[in-house]
């Protein structure tokens, strides 16, 4: 728990860093914004050490990837997100302080969800499948969420250049749609690994590579949504706006694939169910 | 020929009619296939899937992004409901099957109407990852045998009990093999010592103990902290000779107890047990061989869940064993033509969206 706790005041430390570095560039961009912007990141990839660390050290002691229940997943989820933003987002505060905020709330809900046992790994999920199925999604969730940030920020900023804070949240240069638009490129290609290296997988172990079952159909709803946002962003006339939107709807399903499924009545009958 | 324009249909911009449009294809579409399911000729989608081909104007509209999105649209919503629904058949159901033929459609038309435009990698990969992936779904749904075998060790069997939406029937089917069970093993892991700590009043354990963890909790100011296993010896009655047991030693506010396996030990208002949970399955494996009519081996091989035996298009599944019989094995065993091809779609499919990617980095942008 201490490694957790640990995490935990990194990641928070991290939004307090972003959060006084954009508050101090809003009063008066200069030298003390940016240590602090440097500060958050630094606390955003000591946090990831730490989670990655975890997870490492959990792998040594069960000798199956931690990736079998939701917490171990939760715990995974912060260190592809925060490996994300650290590749693609860094250089936006906003960003930061988003990601901060969101690996936050992961973890939160993975304290409340912490698993009491993770040492036994079904004969389903022993599966040299297993580890890039899950690496895939959870890189692909990473990127969406920057996109889900990216199309909220588009909502808010159309027009970044015209304003006058617009230096101090890093934002003035940024052509947020464009932005958008590559990393869910990115985004949709992992989870389009994801979902196949499920069905391959599912093909060697239950004999059908698809079986209608919830969370497969949830996951082929969050690759819809982002597959109608590619084409509709080809339809003239469509606005930002609505790409936006639908980029905000796209991440929605997937926090509803990852922890959603798990309430519907029909969660029972998945084959993907996480021990909680 | 008949060539009616969607411009002259509706008012307005060329791309709110050509959503229109692709919705009242798609919505017609759907109440042809419901209307083939419900007088059994689903042949009737091929009048929709013909003139779609044949009409330029309306094989221009499924070619374009708007019929795309309306078609993802309407797909996206249909998924929603038969999960929320829980309403598996619905998948089956001819009109949804429309629906996914028209995806097939709208890809093969946007490949051979635009490819001599579009000669990007990504846009080839996915638009053929589809064609070939649905074309495999198709082949599966009016192809596929599935079925089971009950297998004991030493038995010979030439026959499945045939499945059906997963669920195994009395109708036996022939295999063209026999399949002979020569061995199996389950093995378990180890098993998992806790101690449950249950409250007055409240029915189920308010904390569990991991022994081997040596977890520590706290109920109501009382600390628990599990410290290991130990072999005891109880006298269960003046004169017997002592048995020996398994014990979960247990620190209770600092103060060592010993639990034996399921007799309970009051702490104020609470109580702890100590329970030897049984390890789930590691393994459980069929060492399987496939025999000719003649009675030769063909093929041996160790079958375990995620390494099935694959023999002329049949693929033999590791999917039951028998706590109560050592000797049982289940085997599931499915034909599925479509499955190759599908599997090369998807992963053509996923080759085309790594295709696109550019790594995006926020200043550049």
């Amino acid at each position: 728990m201490v490694m957790f706790k640990t995490m935990f005041v990194s990641y928070l430390l991290a939004a307090l860093a972003y959060g006084a570095g954009i508050g101090t560039a809003l009063k008066q961009p200069g030298k003390a914004s940016r240590l602090l912007n440097i500060l958050g990141m630094l606390l955003i990839v000591a946090g990831m050490g730490i989670g990655a660390y975890m997870m490492a050290q959990s792998w040594v002691e069960t000798g199956h990837p931690p990736f079998r229940t939701l917490y171990q997943t939760l715990i995974f989820s912060s260190v592809t997100t925060a490996l994300v933003f650290l590749f693609a987002g860094r250089k936006l505060p906003v960003i930061g302080v988003s990601t901060a905020l969101f690996i936050l709330a992961i973890l939160t809900y993975g304290f409340i969800k912490r698993d009491v046992e993770a040492v036994q790994l079904p004969p389903a999920l022993q599966s040299a499948w297993f580890v890039p199925h899950v690496v895939v999604y959870f890189l692909g969730y990473a990127a969406l969420f920057v996109s889900f940030v990216t199309s909220i920020l588009a909502l808010i900023f159309p027009r970044p250049k015209e304003l006058k804070f617009a230096p101090a949240l890093g934002i003035a240069e940024v052509n947020f749609p464009a932005f958008t638009y590559r990393i869910i490129v990115f985004g949709f290609a992992m989870i389009s690994a994801g979902l196949i290296m499920g069905a391959l997988w599912a093909k060697f172990a239950w004999g059908d590579w698809w079986s209608w079952d919830p969370k497969e159909n949830f996951s082929l709803i969050t690759w819809l949504i982002y597959g109608a946002y590619l084409h509709l962003r080809l339809v003239k006339g469509v606005s930002q706006r609505t790409l936006a939107w639908v980029s905000i709807l796209g991440f929605l399903a997937v926090m509803f694939t990852y922890l959603g499924v798990n309430y519907l009545p029909s969660a029972g009958g998945t084959l993907h169910s996480y021990d909680q | 020929m008949l060539c009616i324009r969607p411009e002259q249909l509706l008012g307005g911009s060329t791309v709110m009619k050509n959503f229109l449009l692709s919705a009242l294809i798609v919505a017609a579409v759907i109440a042809i296939g419901a209307a083939g399911g419900m007088i059994d000729l689903p042949w009737l989608l091929l009048i929709p899937a013909v003139a779609l081909v044949a009409w330029p104007d309306a094989r221009r509209l499924v070619t374009t992004n708007e019929f795309t999105v309306i078609l993802v649209l309407v797909l996206t919503v249909a998924v929603l409901v038969g999960t929320l629904a829980q309403n598996r058949p619905m998948f089956s159901t001819f009109w949804f099957q429309g629906v996914l033929g028209l995806v097939f459609l709208s890809a093969a038309l946007c490949l051979v109407d635009r490819l001599p435009a579009t000669r990007k990698w990504s846009y080839i990969l996915v638009h053929g990852a589809l064609l070939v992936a649905l074309g495999g779904a198709a082949v599966r749904n009016y192809g596929k045998e599935e079925g089971f075998l009950h297998l004991n060790k030493g038995l010979v069997a030439n026959k499945m009990l045939v499945m059906k939406d997963g669920e195994i029937t009395n109708q036996a089917r022939d295999l063209p093999f026999s399949v002979r069970m020569d061995d199996f093993m389950v093995e378990f892991y180890d098993p998992l010592p806790k101690v449950f700590v249950f409250k007055r009043d409240v029915a189920d354990a308010v904390a569990a103990l991991d022994v081997t963890k040596g977890d520590t909790v706290t109920v109501d100011r009382q600390t628990f902290k599990a410290v290991g296993v130990a072999e005891e010896t109880v006298v269960p009655a003046p004169g017997h000779p002592p048995i020996p047991v398994t014990a979960a030693q247990v620190e209770v506010n600092g103060k060592l107890v010993k639990l034996v396996e399921g007799n309970p030990v009051a702490s104020g208002d609470m109580a702890l047990v100590f329970h030897q949970l049984q390890g789930e399955p590691k393994v459980f494996q069929s060492r399987l061989s496939v025999l000719d009519e003649a009675g030769e081996v063909i093929k041996s091989q160790d079958v375990v869940v995620n390494a099935p035996l694959i023999h002329d298009g049949w693929w033999l599944y590791q999917a039951n064993w028998d706590p109560r019989d050592p000797t049982y094995s289940g085997i599931h065993a499915v034909h599925d033509p479509g499955a190759i091809p599908a599997l090369i779609g998807l992963v053509l499919l996923v080759l085309g969206t790594l295709a696109k990617i550019k790594l995006p980095t926020a200043r550049k942008e």
